[in-house]
């Protein structure tokens, strides 16, 4: 692949998937700069890795792994461990429309999750990625995947009683 | 009571989140193909050191309305008169590799887009002292009225066309995914969904494609996956077969390939790149140039790299003791365990190619006509014949029989174009003259 191929398919990542992987990544680190950075670190991982990329998974399934490993990767490091917090969600910008988007009941649970949950809620939940999948991207097994899961599932049925698991009984990918 | 998933309720919080980094990404390219790559550590290290100082200052710089750094104001200035003078949008802008450049008091900053450079030019806005102009290095060129990317010069509208085909792309790809998993879509439904792209004037990245008429089909590349496989692993064809493969084929611009991944119970991988072209092409032998072989992460073999990790059969195949049939069938394995055509090139004459008992006559008259030889001595010497591609009888390899009546003193060798029975050579190895 020539230097001017890999610049336009660089282009074109950043274009469609930049923003679904910024807040993955927010998600994940409930950090907005910390995330910023891992996008970034992300894209020019593939870049320089893209000759690796052979299409046995979408590109944005891809990216995703990268984009996790370096979450991952960014929070075990001591330094954002003990110097950086998470902002509270107030500082995030306004949603724009109706008072039901401004709701921070689902986000709020997600990143109170202790890391491991939260990886696999992310990964199976936000970014709806097969076990199989998550257990790849996350270098574990299927096993411990699915116990991360349920008790991730746990967790979130006592924090959002009443924001839909009355209704969806557990599981809030809602595809069962 | 919701009845929003995890992935709407998360979504919809974050809609106004939206990443604009791509001009830091572009700049750590730059700066890294410059050998500067461990910049960013240094920069991370001293950004957690300083972090409450940070924080403080850029509390107070707010309060003051002097958040936004020099730099930073310029390239708002630079932006706004691309989205008046050009009318690009900021989605638009984004796709575009932003450098500044300052000079005391003033700044230059250049738009290039990444890889259409020379189709959309580049734009330079200048400001500092005065007021911002910006420039076009296609200002005055005549720019198509509509989108099409086939467009020798590309505006605005053109940027836009490319950026909302990115965009659908990657809704396509999405969709795909939600659909059931894009790993499971035929070689058909991939190279649908990455079709659009084609209108870009060249290949971007790696891209699905459908296979051409002459290259060799799915089936025949996972066959021949499937014979390195069973070769690797010591085990049966059978057992291989047993073992699930997923084909796509892919373009990286250059050539078309396969791509064989065999997912194994115990979760192990194996995969085999194949050029979808044929090997041997006019040949009639249907297998592809292997071009990679991975067991794992451990490359195994790579030609275009060089390396070759597989072993070898433990000897050359008898080939002088094998019918033309067999022949042809060990070469074709040969091929597909990396071996090369040239050397590898029997094959079995088909439809159109003289038959072997025509050759062979047509071998004889030559000889006798040059050598004045009568048919009963060429009679009583050993006859041995091969088919195959002859890559010496022109730029582009030949069809051809080859010929040859040998004793103990003398060795006469005939090649023929296999098309119209054209005697191309007569070799004389006569060991006693020395002559060829």
């Amino acid at each position: 692949m020539t230097p001017q191929q890999k610049e336009a398919w660089l282009a074109r990542a950043m274009a469609s998937y930049g923003t679904p992987l910024l807040r993955m990544a927010y998600v994940y680190l409930g950090d907005r700069a910390l995330a910023e950075d891992a996008v970034q670190e992300t894209f020019l991982k593939a870049y320089r890795r893209l000759e690796t990329f052979r299409g046995e998974s979408a590109e944005q399934t891809w990216l995703t792994r990268i984009a996790i490993n370096t979450c991952v990767s960014l929070g075990r490091t001591a330094w954002m461990r003990s110097v950086w917090r998470s902002p509270p969600l107030d500082e995030l910008p306004e949603p724009i429309g109706e008072d039901e988007t401004r709701d921070d009941t689902v986000l709020r649970a997600v990143m109170d999750l202790p890391g491991p949950l939260r990886q696999v809620v992310v990964l199976r939940y936000y970014q709806e990625m097969k076990v199989s999948d998550v257990a790849d991207a996350l270098g574990i097994s299927r096993n411990a995947v699915s116990t991360r899961l349920a008790r991730a599932r746990t967790r979130l049925r006592a924090a959002l009683k009443g924001w839909y698991f009355d209704e969806q009984q557990d599981d809030p990918a809602g595809d069962r | 009571m919701n009845s929003k998933t995890i992935r709407q309720a998360i979504d919809d919080r974050l809609q106004t989140m939206e990443w604009h980094g791509e001009t830091s990404v572009w700049r750590s390219l730059r700066s890294s193909s410059r050998g500067r790559a461990s910049h960013r550590v240094s920069v991370r290290l001293a950004a957690a050191l300083c972090a409450m100082t940070i924080l403080a200052c850029a509390t107070a710089l707010a309060a003051r309305g002097l958040l936004f750094s020099p730099r930073q104001t310029a390239s708002q200035q630079a932006h706004a008169l691309m989205q008046s003078q050009y009318g690009f949008s900021e989605e638009t802008l984004a796709l575009f590799d932003e450098t500044i450049a300052e000079d005391g008091g003033s700044w230059t900053i250049t738009f290039t887009l990444p890889a259409y450079a020379e189709q959309a030019g580049a734009y330079t806005v200048r400001g500092g002292s005065g007021v911002a102009r910006a420039e076009w290095s296609h200002d005055g060129a005549e720019v198509s009225p509509d989108a099409a990317l086939s467009a020798p010069i590309w505006g605005p509208m053109q940027v836009e066309r490319m950026r909302v085909l990115y965009h659908e792309h990657a809704e396509a790809l999405a969709a795909a995914e939600a659909k059931g998993g894009y790993g499971s879509l035929s070689i058909e439904e991939k190279a649908a969904i990455d079709a659009p792209l084609l209108e870009l004037p060249h290949v971007v990245g790696v891209i699905h494609v459908l296979p051409a008429a002459d290259d060799i089909t799915p089936e025949e590349a996972l066959e021949e996956a499937r014979g390195i496989y069973s070769l690797e692993r010591g085990i049966s064809a059978g057992a291989a077969a047993q073992v699930p493969a997923a084909v796509s084929l892919l373009s990286d611009g250059n050539e078309s390939y396969y791509d064989v991944l065999f997912t194994e119970a115990d979760g192990g991988s194996f995969r085999v790149l194949i050029g979808a072209a044929s090997a041997v092409p006019d040949s009639g032998l249907r297998v592809g140039t292997l071009l990679r072989v991975e067991d794992g992460a451990r490359l195994l073999y790579d030609k275009a790299e060089g390396v070759n990790a597989i072993p070898g059969p433990e000897e050359d195949p008898d080939v002088d003791a094998m019918t033309h049939a067999e022949r042809a069938a060990c070469a074709a394995e040969q091929i597909a365990a990396g071996g090369d055509p040239r050397e590898w090139n029997y094959l079995l004459p088909g439809e159109g190619d003289i038959a072997e008992e025509e050759a062979v006559a047509l071998a004889k008259e030559a000889i006798s006509a040059r050598l004045g030889l009568d048919q009963d001595a060429l009679d009583a010497m050993t006859l041995e014949t091969r088919f195959w591609l002859d890559y010496d009888l022109g730029e582009e390899p030949v069809r051809a029989w080859w010929v040859r009546f040998v004793d103990n003193i003398n060795d006469y060798q005939v090649t023929l174009r296999a098309g119209d029975g054209r005697v191309e050579s007569l070799d004389l190895m006569d060991g006693a003259l020395g002559v060829g």
